[in-house]
């Protein structure tokens, strides 16, 4: 049986397309920062961590802890992966953003 | 203890430990940029969003766990109070009947000097000891989210005590002054005797006509 693709929140979208931006780079200081570089949003760390929880217990990103660093105090980064049903949620809902903004004349926005 | 190490166990208290570490690593890692003040306001924004997002998962057994364990600590409380009033009641009758003097026994010249200290502790360390223990009972029946538990069962516990308060403030003022107030049963020494059963003395120090 083929699993339900579940909906996404606009931050939950925000940090699954960081995640594929950095690819095999993403952990939570970079996605913080790339968040940050393209929507000149400054995500709050703990909803940063919270979510991130929250999309790998729906499954949509995976984890795996890398090697401890100094400049962490000898802490392991935690780098996320978009699993395959994450980037059919994405793409999901970013298709339904395309649909929705189809015809509309927006300021600033290409393609609309 | 290192800065770092007492960030991983607060954040340790709300998520599993290796997530607590690499948490606190992305933290040191960011505050090298921003300061102390960042790490340590972001140790404790993070926790409480952590705990919150635990909350949310299941708020209907959180809630349940909350009304529960605060009903078992008041119950627990007034329970162990009304021990330490009849054990110290016991304690001063006996007290009294072997080393007191003749005559009739004066409950409220009994208890005094350090008694009335152990008496004054017994009273406040009874209701610590009942949410210590409705604490434990909780976290039990949620485990992985223990400090969520004990949190959820405290906020409840103000709650319900406000309103038990409120309660037995207006049970007080409308029906129990006629025969004796609460703070005569809780505190017998602090009132002022009105009732024709009890000893006529005087409030300081006690002593009796």
């Amino acid at each position: 049986m083929q699993q339900q693709v579940p909906a996404l929140g606009e931050f939950e979208q925000i940090v699954l397309l960081a995640i594929l931006r950095l690819g095999e780079n993403a952990y939570g200081v970079t996605i913080r920062e790339e968040i940050q570089a393209r929507t000149d949003r400054e995500p709050a760390p703990g909803a940063l961590y919270t979510t991130l929880d929250r999309l790998e217990e729906k499954g949509l990103v995976s984890s795996h802890l890398g090697d401890p660093t100094p400049e962490r105090g000898g802490r392991a980064k935690r780098f996320f992966e978009v699993t395959a049903i994450g980037v059919e949620a994405v793409s999901r809902a970013q298709r339904s953003f395309q649909r929705l903004l189809k015809g509309l004349k927006l300021p600033g926005v290409a393609n609309a | 203890m290192h800065k770092d190490r007492i960030a991983e166990w607060i954040l340790g208290l709300v998520t599993t430990p290796e997530r607590a570490a690499s948490t606190v690593g992305d933290l040191t890692e960011s505050a090298a940029h921003h300061g102390g003040l960042w790490f340590w306001s972001h140790v404790l924004r993070t926790a409480g969003a952590m705990m919150w997002q635990t909350f949310i998962a299941n708020p209907g057994t959180f809630l349940k766990v909350g009304f529960l364990g605060s009903l078992r600590a008041y119950i627990l409380a007034n329970l162990a109070q009304l021990a330490a009033v009849f054990g110290f009641m016991i304690i001063a009758g006996v007290g009294h009947a072997i080393f007191g003097p003749p005559g009739p026994l004066r409950w409220p010249n009994i208890i005094r000097g350090w008694v009335l200290w152990l008496y004054y502790l017994a009273i406040f360390a009874a209701p610590v000891l009942a949410m210590h223990r409705a604490g434990q009972w909780a976290a039990r029946k949620v485990p992985g989210a223990e400090v969520t538990a004990g949190l959820v069962v405290l906020a409840a516990l103000l709650v319900f005590g406000t309103a038990a308060s409120f309660a037995i403030v207006a049970l007080d003022r409308h029906g129990l002054q006629e025969t004796g107030s609460l703070r005569q049963i809780w505190f017998p020494w602090l009132s002022q005797p009105t009732s024709p059963g009890w000893p006529q003395c005087s409030p300081e120090p006690f002593p009796c006509e």
